[in-house]
């Protein structure tokens, strides 16, 4: 059985490119830090055990790339040419990936289990055959809330806030799809700049609006502790969403200093750390014991970390599903993915690679945050 | 008098002879490296004519500017758009050239009026509103997620493959516009530069018109970046906001004092810089490449304040002294005392020897002090 570069009878080398200095470094360290937890742990417990019945250790090779689409691109084939890395696995960033994506196209390298919420990369999986994302998308968020808010079966008005970008437009879209047909509707859209200081006068149009839910799709934590402390004094407490990346307890909605909270939202995939009602979590105690064994640099606290490490574990069982060892057949063996115990995936999501236009989590849990903490809703309303 | 103000450089046999070794090279390289070597190869030529431009700018007329991504991303952008809308290379990157000259043209309007850190400000401010621009007009640009672009497969009749062919068109090309900012800045033009550079009144009074020549030069520099951008996209055929970060603005004018300013070679090197040494680092410790990249950045600058281009020349122009100073630690075999007696014995030959023959002679030679 001849295999494809990168795998020998002892060792499978797989290779990555993160942000490790720059604006971005906490995250890319996060993510690294995740996968590398995942893996080495794995091997630490004797390896994989693979088809042709051969248990092969992984050698994860990374670089850094500042968050710079011409470093990545570099990074990218010197691990494909030079390292001959068999597949190009967990990599963090959007901008980075679509870079590196027409490269792995042609050259016929999976690109997989991507860290990053944008949709190009798993959407088409016919014209780019060779990549897949891992975590649910931009789209898919906003989609999860909005359903939410139809199952309410109520007339809402919803107040829609988002970066004039194409972020914003994801959030937007996902959540205009869910409603489409119901009886919610927007009936205010306001955009802001990531270079904005203050969202005051948004957060004023928006209360003039009389919305009954506001969508508060801001990307940066900064910004969305504004928006709460302006609300607050502004006394207006519509129902209002966090998008995940805005969603800390602590970085997001105490750091705002507000003296009051509306009823505030949230979507979550994955358990957060740091959220008590997972303090006696199994997976979360082995999670945070893999972290501060294998990779004490990163922060175990940011999210991306936590999904870095679920994708290691997918990545870990696409390999023990391989029936041959070539680069197609790692991607046919991620397409068939279907499991629902994954490690700090929240207990009613699954994997599922078989959605060809889709990463392999699609969905999220709506949560509500209830006593200074985020709790599924699922579980608040049964209570 | 012209010979005294010339500075000495390296001989011309010896440069002509170091270029044609050197393109000897880099046309056979290719056939023999990885495309991974190609890449950054090519990546180096694009950069280098980039910061070719900021070296007019910066280097020969003095201006500060911090706004080079800016124009770097338009001729970036300009590509990847025209490309996707099928224009002939050709169209596409004159236009990579022209559409950035015409918007520096605009922006010195105003900013030649300014030096020094104002100029410095005022163009920084350039990729703070490129970035964004580039994310809003996401209908044109792609948004932060970047633009993919078919541009820089090898056709067919080449025989060669992509990285090999994006490599001889970009280093083909960049050799071209190298030259030519070479021969821009000899002669009237690189005297009447040189004295804005060093004193605009003196510039002025001469009859110099400095604000016609800053404005050209801002123009020709920000056409370098858009042309540089244009071989930027041909070889990674990707761009996105964060291939214009505002930081870039400032690394690329570290790497060309790194380089060496009023320099052709120097760009080079400041390009080799740029691309290179964050990769070698990386190499070293991933996870403290920026550290590491800053603390190179620091070293050449303390030990090598002209830059390595300046460094190299300041060696070349040295080396005859330094060749002495090498054999002067070695304890002669036989002194030739007579030149010493005749070195010491006239006035005019003591001038002549920079004053260096007098000291030695009176140390080693006695009798002159009884003269």
């Amino acid at each position: 059985m001849a295999s494809a570069p990168g795998i020998d009878d002892k060792t499978i080398l797989l290779g990555g490119s993160f942000p490790l200095s720059g604006a971005l470094s906490a995250n890319g360290q996060a993510a690294l830090g995740g996968i590398k937890a995942f893996i080495d742990a794995t091997n630490e417990a004797g390896g994989v055990r693979m088809s042709d019945g051969v248990i092969r250790r992984i050698e994860f090779k990374y670089y850094d790339d500042g968050y710079d689409p011409a470093r990545v691109v570099q990074n990218f084939r010197k691990l494909v040419d030079q390292d001959q890395v068999f597949a190009y696995v967990g990599a963090f960033g959007t901008a980075t990936n679509a870079a590196v994506m027409p490269l792995a196209t042609r050259q016929e390298i999976p690109q997989v289990l991507l860290g990053t919420g944008a949709s190009v990369f798993s959407a088409d999986q016919k014209k780019n055959p060779w990549t897949i994302g891992w975590q649910p998308t931009y789209e898919q968020e906003g989609e999860s809330f909005g359903k939410y808010l139809v199952s309410l079966n109520r007339t809402l008005k919803v107040g829609f806030l988002g970066q004039n970008d194409d972020l914003g437009d994801a959030y937007r879209n996902g959540l205009t799809e869910a409603i489409k047909g119901s009886r919610v509707s927007i009936v205010a859209d306001v955009t802001y700049e990531r270079t904005d200081t203050s969202l005051d006068s948004q957060i004023s149009t928006l209360a003039g609006s009389h919305a009954d839910v506001l969508f508060s799709a801001v990307a940066i934590p900064r910004l969305e502790s504004a928006v709460l402390a302006r609300m607050a004094q502004l006394g207006w407490a519509p129902m209002t969403y966090l998008p995940i990346m805005s969603n800390s307890a602590t970085h997001v909605i105490k750091a705002s200093g507000a003296v009051s909270f509306p009823e505030m939202f949230s979507g979550e995939f994955a358990k957060v750390p740091d959220n008590p009602i997972w303090a006696g979590d199994k997976a979360v105690q082995s999670y945070l014991a893999d972290m501060k064994k294998y990779s004490p640099e990163a922060d175990a606290t940011i999210a991306n970390a936590v999904w870095a490490y679920s994708a290691g574990d997918a990545l870990v069982r696409a390999l023990e599903g391989m029936k041959d060892l070539s680069r197609q057949d790692l991607m046919t063996s991620i397409h068939a993915l279907d499991y629902d115990d994954a490690p700090m995936l929240l207990p009613d999501l699954a994997v599922n690679g078989s959605d060809s236009a889709s990463p392999p989590i699609h969905e999220l849990q709506v949560e509500k945050f209830i006593d200074n903490r985020w709790e599924l809703i699922e579980d608040s309303e049964k209570n | 008098m012209n010979a005294r103000i010339r500075q000495p450089t390296v001989p011309w046999l010896v440069r002509v002879a170091a270029v044609v070794v050197a393109l000897a090279v880099l046309v056979i390289l290719p056939q023999q490296s990885t495309p991974y070597d190609n890449l950054q190869i090519t990546l180096v030529a694009a950069w280098a004519v980039v910061i070719a431009g900021l070296n007019l700018l910066t280097g020969y007329a003095g201006q500060i500017s911090l706004g080079q991504a800016a124009f770097f991303g338009i001729g970036a952008y300009t590509t990847a758009i025209t490309a996707l809308h099928g224009w002939p290379v050709v169209l596409s990157f004159a236009l990579a050239f022209l559409l950035p000259a015409t918007v520096g043209a605009l922006v010195a309007i105003p900013a030649v009026r300014l030096r020094g850190h104002a100029l410095a400000m005022i163009t920084i401010s350039l990729p703070l509103v490129a970035v964004p621009l580039a994310k809003r007009l996401d209908g044109l640009t792609g948004g932060s997620q970047g633009l993919t672009t078919p541009i820089g497969s090898a056709p067919t009749w080449s025989g060669l493959a992509d990285d090999q062919w994006a490599y001889y068109v970009v280093l083909t090309v960049a050799a071209a516009l190298l030259a030519l900012a070479h021969v821009a800045v000899r002669g009237r033009t690189g005297r009447a530069l040189s004295l804005i550079r060093t004193s605009e009144v003196a510039a002025v009074t001469t009859g110099i018109p400095v604000r016609r020549y800053k404005m050209v030069v801002f123009a020709l520099a920000s056409g370098y970046g858009g042309a540089g951008g244009f071989l930027y996209v041909y070889c990674v055929r990707f761009v996105s906001p964060e291939s214009l970060d505002f930081l870039l603005g400032i690394t690329l004018l570290c790497s060309l004092v790194v380089g060496g300013l009023r320099s052709s070679a120097g760009s080079v090197v400041a390009a080799c810089f740029y691309v290179y040494v964050p990769n070698l680092v990386g190499d070293i410790n991933p996870e403290k490449s920026s550290l590491i990249y800053g603390a190179v950045l620091l070293l050449v600058l303390l030990f090598a304040p002209a830059g390595i281009a300046g460094a190299a020349r300041g060696l070349w122009r040295r080396r005859k002294l330094l060749a002495r100073k090498l054999a002067t630690s070695w304890p002669a075999p036989s002194t030739p005392t007579g030149y010493l007696a005749v070195a010491g014995s006239t006035e005019t030959s003591q001038e002549e020897n920079g004053g260096l023959t007098p000291t030695r002679s009176t140390a080693s030679n006695p009798s002159s002090k009884t003269r």
